[in-house]
């Protein structure tokens, strides 16, 4: 019985169409707040939904040169990973006690599977600029990596554990981390490196709209496009919740916590599509020079206070 | 004659065979050598189903009772080493049988397979430290010549393997004399060498650099880059890839576990840890900017040694089942990595990186084998390389050795990186026109490839069979729990079926979605869009070489200024050696200037010195 469970987990609650549909809702939000920044209108709610199904009727086009099962196949892997790691998050947090794979090693290897799946597809489009996307989204991977993982440890040692489990109960009893100076700053990195891991400006370079047209999803159309934007926001929705766990006592759906869940999770988002609509996009070697300067300095800095107890 | 003596003496007979085989003949060679490696393989599973026995033999008296005895041991660590060389001694000769036809290369090279076997075989089954070191010297022996088999460059390259390897068995020589003199005796299994004092400590680091070197560690790693190219890939992939790994990582879990006893968090255990975590970054910042696959990838057969040394060397009983994991695994995929490297060789004619691309249609198994490896050895779930990494993480934790901890992930995250190119250069970017006619390698080449990829899927999404048969009994610990198919620790757990499945069923559901799409009348496009431009395929071919290159020259000066003394050789020992006994002979040369008169002073000083130390003594 324990593999229906699962299986329905996986698929319908919380996993794939239950994130789905807020990820695509919070794309929605993306759009709205960023059309009243702009002083526009914005679409109306169901916009995303409609999108996608206007994209699954367009025809599929696939460049010659291309290498077609390689550049066809690497988006589902991309979302069979998203939605994994959205099932791992949210079984956890609903419900500790679940005996879910619950390691936060393992979720944050599992959240680059989209980006690797993204950088394959695009080295398999043929495209020059398809692939100087890749390469870049590659660079970036591994320039936020480094900060994402020591804000990450940050946490987990102040647990004194891996599990997501133990790091919700420590926060439970001793009170969020986000309570203490080690915390803020490790959010603050981890907040930057998520901006960068959902490819947002500023750190939009591996897609660079202007220069690259898309660049990793340039070739990309119809259904393959669909399953590309899915992706993204499944990501936009697995990252806020990835946050909250770690730093700001997770998420929950009983009683008033119902509430303060949601506005949590809203208040990130809107701190990303900030973020988004107030900076210029910057160069490849200035993100990397970013990362592995002073974001790697902060996060090492936030985990000698919390070594030393701060 | 005993049991044990067989899978020695059996393998070093065979292989004399082949020198007595014409070049013409070398088919037949492989195929007597071949059926000597399944001979041996289908023995090593005998004995690893015995379990323990022993056998010793006095073969003479060094002084009033102090025996010099042949000793073999076998018990369960031994056996499961031994069945793994034998399975990478059939495999790698199997693959040969295809990869040498229409190579320059004599039958003599089975006959050194074999004898590396034997001598392989030896050094594991011994229990007797001196004789360790005997069958440790034929192995470098035996390297150098099969180094020497290569293509241009060999002889340089066979020469640094040499001096590198031979230095570090020196090394292990007077270790083991330390020992000898201290304890009295040499029986590995009787020793329990304190470190406590300074001689041990010495004694120590003298085998401990034998290990390493053999393992290709930093700083005793240049031979294994040196070698790379030159040399036949399936020898890299036995060899530094497979067999060293194998034992080299053997004989460090040896003295650290067993021969010496070494305290958690003692200094030497932080300096094996240190070690560890810097041959990682160090060694997989090389490889990033690497253009020869052979030479990148065996900067990451150096890279994952960091991560064995690291977990073995942090005495953390969970970071040494990692370390002792990663060893096997590394071995699997690495070996996978470098037949596939060989594949592309042989088909395509070259493994500089520019050069090639596009290759996934034309060579799928190929293809399929080292995304698969690939993945493993940069640590992605649910390959067999996440589970080995996870465990070292999760000891690292458990330690609270947070730097190492960062070290060791970053480096993972590095190794993607690597691979990426490597994927893209290889496989999936735009083909060159020259290699059109391209075709899949033999069967007898695909088969090895395909069988390390399947055990690199099998002992990650089954990782649990492969701990609880080979490694936890070697460290006997209880503190790795195996529970219904989840691995876990007392920080967290991994269920590694379980993952799989879903991600399989995840990509189902992908399709589903496709198929409601217009996907099955996919259109292809004539052109790409390049900014509105036409233009033809080798002009808009991007090989991989350059992805990170804005890394390596812009970003950190630091870094840029370590990869630059890298690719000069500051990093290598080799060179810093060569250098320092050049400076001597320049202060030498300096002295011997050829000048009667100089001579004839130093003659004189001479004397006077002498006369001075006779008259007042």
């Amino acid at each position: 019985m324990n593999i229906a469970k699962y299986l329905l987990n996986y698929l319908i609650f919380p996993g794939f169409v239950f994130s789905a549909i807020v990820g695509l809702l919070t794309t929605w939000v993306d759009r709205k707040v960023t059309a009243r920044v702009q002083w526009r209108m914005g679409p109306p709610w169901y916009q995303p939904f409609a999108d996608t199904v206007k994209l699954l009727g367009k025809e599929v086009v696939v460049p010659a040169g291309a290498r077609r099962t390689g550049f066809l196949l690497m988006p589902l892997v991309g979302l069979a990973a998203a939605t994994l790691a959205s099932t791992m998050l949210w079984l956890i947090n609903l419900n500790p006690e679940t005996s879910f794979i619950g390691d936060t090693i393992v979720l944050v290897y599992i959240m680059t599977i989209p980006a690797i799946s993204m950088i394959l597809g695009a080295s398999a489009s043929a495209n020059p600029l398809g692939i100087l996307g890749a390469s870049r989204e590659m660079k970036l991977l591994f320039a936020y990596e480094l900060p994402l993982v020591v804000a990450v440890l940050t946490s987990v040692y102040k647990a004194g554990s891996f599990s997501l489990e133990s790091i919700l109960a420590h926060q439970a009893q001793e009170g969020i981390m986000l309570g203490s100076i080690s915390g803020v700053i490790s959010f603050i990195v981890i907040l930057l490196c998520a901006q960068a891991k959902l490819t947002f400006v500023p750190f939009d370079i591996p897609e660079a709209e202007t220069e690259l047209a898309g660049g990793s999803h340039i070739e990309y159309s119809g259904a393959a496009l669909a399953v590309v934007r899915l992706n993204m926001a499944l990501m936009f929705f697995v990252l806020p919740i990835f946050i909250i766990t770690l730093f700001w006592g997770g998420i929950a759906f009983t009683g008033w916590r119902i509430l303060t869940s949601i506005l949590k999770y809203v208040a990130i988002v809107v701190i990303f599509v900030l973020i988004k609509n107030t900076n210029p996009r910057v160069r490849i070697d200035q993100a990397v020079r970013f990362f592995w300067g002073p974001m790697f300095i902060l996060s090492v800095v936030a985990m000698i206070l919390a070594v030393l107890g701060l | 004659m005993h049991e044990l003596l067989y899978p020695i003496v059996i393998p070093a007979i065979a292989g004399a065979i082949p020198l007595f085989i014409p070049r013409r003949g070398k088919m037949l060679a492989g195929l007597i050598s071949l059926v000597a490696a399944v001979w041996l393989l289908w023995r090593s599973i005998g004995l690893f189903g015995i379990g323990e026995l022993n056998y010793s033999v006095t073969l003479f008296s060094l002084g009033e009772g102090i025996p010099f005895e042949f000793t073999l041991r076998l018990y369960h660590f031994s056996a499961f080493i031994i069945l793994f060389t034998a399975i990478f001694g059939v495999l790698i000769i199997l693959y040969s049988l295809g990869y040498l036809r229409g190579r320059d290369t004599s039958s003599t090279y089975y006959s050194f397979v074999l004898w590396t076997l034997s001598a392989a075989v030896g050094a594991v089954l011994t229990d007797n430290l001196l004789v360790l070191l005997i069958f440790w010297e034929i192995l470098t022996a035996l390297l150098y010549f099969l180094v020497n088999l290569g293509t241009e460059g060999h002889e340089k390259a066979a020469a640094k393997c040499f001096l590198v390897l031979g230095f570090s068995d020196a090394a292990v020589l007077l270790g083991v004399l330390l020992i000898w003199v201290t304890q009295g005796t040499l029986t590995m299994s009787a020793l329990e060498v304190s470190t406590g004092t300074p001689l041990g400590v010495i004694a120590f680091v003298l085998v401990f650099i034998g290990a390493i070197a053999k393992a290709g560690a930093m700083p005793l790693h240049s031979w294994i880059p040196e070698m790379a190219v030159p040399t036949p890939a399936s020898i890299i992939a036995f060899l530094p890839a497979s067999l060293d790994k194998l034992l080299g990582i053997y004989l460090l879990a040896r003295i650290s576990l067993d021969i010496f006893v070494i305290q958690t968090g003692s200094g030497l255990s932080m300096m094996m840890m240190i070690i560890g975590s810097a041959t990682i970054i160090f060694a997989v910042l090389m490889a990033l900017v690497q253009h020869n696959l052979k030479k990148l990838l065996s900067f990451h057969a150096i890279s994952q040694v960091g991560y064995m040394v690291l977990g073995v060397g942090s005495g953390i009983p969970i970071a040494i089942v990692g370390g002792l994991f990663h060893m096997l695994n590394h071995a699997i995929y690495k070996s996978g990595l470098f037949l596939g490297a060989g594949a592309v060789e042989k088909r395509a004619g070259t493994t500089e990186l520019d050069e090639l691309g596009g290759l996934a249609r034309l060579m799928p198994i190929t293809f399929v084998t080292m995304i698969i490896t690939a993945f493993s050895i940069s640590g992605v779930p649910p390959f067999n390389g996440f589970v080995s990494k996870w465990l070292v993480y999760q000891g690292m934790l458990e330690g609270g050795h947070l730097i190492f901890l960062v070290a060791a992930i970053f480096g993972s995250a590095l190794t993607l990186a690597s691979f990426i190119k490597v994927l893209h250069s290889l496989f999936l970017g735009r083909r060159p026109q020259r290699l059109e006619k391209v075709r899949e390698v033999d069967f007898s080449m695909q088969l090895p490839m395909v069988f390390l990829a399947l055990l690199c899927v099998l002992f990650g999404v089954f990782a649990r069979y492969p701990l609880e048969r080979f490694i936890i009994p070697v460290v006997g610990g209880s503190e790795v729990g195996l529970v219904g198919g989840e691995i876990a620790t007392t920080e967290g757990f991994w269920s590694p079926t379980l993952a799989t499945a879903l991600i399989i069923i995840g990509v189902v559901v992908g399709l589903i979605i496709y198929a409601f799409g217009r996907t099955r009348k996919v259109r292809e496009d004539e052109n790409v869009w390049v900014g509105g431009n036409v233009m033809d395929s080798e002009e808009i071919r991007i090989p991989g070489t350059h992805f990170y290159k804005t890394i390596s020259e812009e970003v950190n000066p630091v870094f840029s200024a370590g990869f630059r003394d890298g690719q000069q050789g500051a990093l290598d020992f080799y060179n810093v050696w060569g250098r320092l006994g050049m400076g001597l002979v320049n202060v030498l040369r300096t002295v011997h200037n050829g000048i009667l008169s100089t001579y004839l002073s130093w003659a004189v000083i001479g004397l006077g010195i002498l006369a001075f130390i006779l008259m007042f003594r």
